[in-house]
């Protein structure tokens, strides 16, 4: 099974074109992206977007590539990220459970659990904090 | 009231633009309507170019001739499909390039409308930035960013996408920004380690068989001269990438040429010999490092001095990473160098390169009797040409007869498509520079097959009076394809072979340009020196045997230690 590994960018979003450009990066390098959730952080239009890459030899250059993209603040790979998923069912409960089990209308919230963050914004690596 | 077609052209001539290459259309015709008391007057340049490919490729000669951004612009639609060509080649060889696109109108976007393209899904990804504007108070900042985003960093072109209704609105006041500001960019900052400083210091002062190599990063930079004042502290030879070629007079004893797929074979066997190489504004391009592993296994130090901080940090390893501008970077070594004390002199390895230079030359400059030998057509032009005029080139067959037997005699004065390879490039390139830098002579190299690509834009040097001289290299074929089928594909030749047609000479002169068939080395030399003091766009025509052979090659996929310098079909 490939490893999955787990990035949080963090950019300015102007129009939908920014995450084609975060989705670019990792199909220009032949990357799938398993899952991706994201929203507004601030008013002045900062996003965060998680995903989930399947990991290949590209993984470090699509990071690289992608903190270099303009309208990328950083980009964050969750070192040793654990993914727990939570289903959020129609009439609002919360259950843990796998992806699979989820039925037309829930909703499935990706949560990783980490310990060790490696930050790269415009080609160098910024922080590498352990939590 | 300005109109927003008004503040667009003074946000332009606010961040210095003189010159606009372009084709109008419905959707940026506003804009000409826009400048056109600035053309009368003289502040502002329009040239119209026959396509919009050769527009962006106008643009980026300029931008690569002058140091500053080019300009273009098409009309939405085709218009800006036309460019995209153009634009990834300046985005592959790190140009400042601006594209003014006309949009359809803000209520028709997206509803499949006449002349209707998705600019910014185009763009996006080959083009350093694209941005569409939304409403009329955004010009003015985005017209200064995108000079700043093309500009700082690695350049690159970006498009600025403009719906036409927005061209037409007026406001009150326009507020003009004093500084760009681009959230979620940063420039590539330079950091002076001094440690990371030293260790260089230490591997290039203790080295045996230290070499440079250079790339267009020391164009960009303007670093050529502390290059030269480097290796001639430490007497390192220097090698270049192709593209590099631009950065380094070619007459310099310590000088060795370009390497690579295509380059000189002592420059290549330099690299690989060397014990430690320092690459001043180059990445580790599959052109250049044909064989990464090969490249690893000589197990030489590599210190790498790069704006872009994760160059460094791909293929290779990099024992000492400084990241920032090559003209900074490149000064604190020096004084790092001075303060830890020379040690060697190098003369046994420099003596080694010049051997190898020596022993290659039988195979480059070999004669034939009847026969205009590319290396002796090159040199041919050298003799006539100023030291400092501006050489462009095509891509083909040509392109690596330039690559190897071009010389450089001034920076910036070679431009040539090298990370795209996008033929067709050499004429407009050759018209930019020749707008940017009107006191040069401008020539540009091209193929039969590449010229035509282009071709038609010898209209516009004409009607515009733009006299370059266009050199083409006439064998009738796509010769670089040809030769690969001929020595890789078992001599299966297929779809490369032209005709007759057509008579370059006519052609010229239909364009109302100067034609001439230079069929020996004194014609070459006669039409040249004609076409320059004619003054006037010029075609020289020179028959080369199609069975000429680009060399030094290498086979597809091979490393550099295979390289192959001698016809192997004579060989056999």
């Amino acid at each position: 099974m490939t490893q999955e590994k787990v990035v949080r960018v963090v950019g300015y979003y102007r129009d939908p074109g920014f995450l084609e450009r975060i989705a670019g990066a990792f199909r220009k390098l032949l990357m799938d992206v398993n899952w991706i959730q994201g929203r507004k952080i601030s008013d002045d239009g900062l996003y965060e977007v998680y995903m989930g890459v399947p990991y290949t030899n590209n993984f470090d250059i699509a990071i690289q590539n992608l903190s270099k993209t303009v309208d990328v603040e950083k980009v964050e790979v969750l070192e040793d990220a654990v993914i727990k998923t939570y289903i959020i069912k129609r009439d609002g409960t919360i259950v843990q459970r796998e992806p699979y089990m989820a039925k037309e209308y829930d909703i499935i919230v990706f949560k990783p659990e980490f310990t060790k963050v490696t930050v790269r914004s415009w080609g160098i690596v910024v922080g590498k904090d352990i939590y | 009231m300005p109109t927003g077609a008004r503040i667009t052209i003074d946000a332009l001539k606010r961040e210095g633009v003189k010159v606009i290459f372009g084709i109008p259309g419905l959707s940026n015709m506003q804009l000409y309507d826009a400048f056109i008391e600035d053309l009368k007057n003289g502040e502002l340049r329009h040239v119209l170019m026959r396509h919009e490919q050769a527009a962006a490729h106008a643009a980026d000669g300029y931008a690569r001739a002058s140091g500053v951004p080019g300009v273009c612009t098409a009309t939405s639609g085709p218009g800006a499909t036309n460019l995209v060509t153009g634009l990834i080649t300046a985005y592959w060889d790190s140009s400042p390039v601006i594209a003014i696109t006309g949009q359809v109108p803000r209520n028709s976007i997206g509803k499949m409308a006449f002349q209707e393209a998705d600019a910014m899904g185009i763009f996006e990804h080959i083009t350093k930035y694209v941005v569409e504007i939304k409403k009329l108070e955004e010009i003015p900042i985005w017209i200064k960013n995108a000079f700043y985003i093309a500009t700082t960093g690695r350049p690159g072109p970006v498009v600025v996408d403009i719906p036409r209704d927005i061209f037409y609105e007026k406001v009150d006041e326009v507020k003009w920004p004093e500084k760009p500001m681009v959230k979620g960019y940063k420039e590539f900052p330079t950091i002076i380690d001094r440690q990371k400083l030293k260790k260089a210091a230490e591997i290039l002062i203790n080295a045996e068989r230290p070499i440079i190599l250079v790339g267009t990063g020391v164009v960009w930079s303007n670093a050529t001269q502390e290059v030269l004042e480097l290796a001639e502290l430490l007497h390192i030879p220097i090698i270049s990438t192709f593209p590099g070629k631009s950065a380094i007079p070619h007459d310099h004893p310590l000088y060795f040429g370009a390497m690579g797929y295509y380059g000189r074979a002592e420059a290549s066997m330099a690299a690989l010999e060397s014990d430690a190489m320092l690459v001043v504004g180059a990445r580790f391009s599959d052109r250049t490092f044909t064989s990464y592993d090969e490249m690893i296994e000589t197990r030489k130090k590599f210190i790498m001095i790069n704006i872009d901080p994760s160059d460094g940090e791909r293929a290779i390893r990099v024992d000492v990473n400084l990241t920032g501008d090559a003209k900074i970077l490149l000064r604190e070594l020096k004084k790092a160098i001075i303060e830890l004390g020379i040690k060697n002199e190098h003369s046994n390895w420099i003596k080694r390169l010049k051997e190898y230079k020596e022993y290659y030359e039988q195979f480059y400059y070999y004669d034939e009797p009847n026969k205009l030998k590319p290396w002796k057509v090159l040199k041919t032009i050298r003799n006539v040409l100023p030291r400092d005029a501006i050489v462009t080139t095509g891509v083909g067959q040509h392109q690596m007869w330039a690559e190897v037997f071009w010389e450089v005699l001034e920076p910036r004065t070679f431009l040539s498509s090298t990370g795209m390879g996008t033929m067709g490039f050499g004429l407009p390139a050759a018209m930019g520079a020749k707008l940017a830098r009107p006191d040069k002579v401008v020539v540009d190299l091209d193929g039969d097959g590449s010229f035509l690509m282009t071709g038609n834009n010898l209209a516009t040097a004409v009607d515009e009076h733009i006299p370059i001289i266009s050199v083409i290299f006439d064998n009738r074929t796509l010769g670089l394809v040809r030769q690969v089928q001929d020595l890789f594909f078992g001599n299966r030749i297929v779809g490369v072979d032209y005709g007759p047609s057509p008579d370059f000479v006519k052609l010229a002169e239909a364009f109302g340009a100067l034609g001439f068939n230079a069929t020996s080395y004194e014609e070459i030399e006669k039409s040249l020196k004609t076409a320059m003091k004619e003054n006037i766009p010029a075609v020289i025509r020179i028959p080369i045997d199609k069975e000429e052979l680009a060399l030094p090659t290498l086979p597809p996929g091979g490393k550099l230690k295979q390289v192959i310098v001698r016809d192997p079909r004579k060989s056999s």
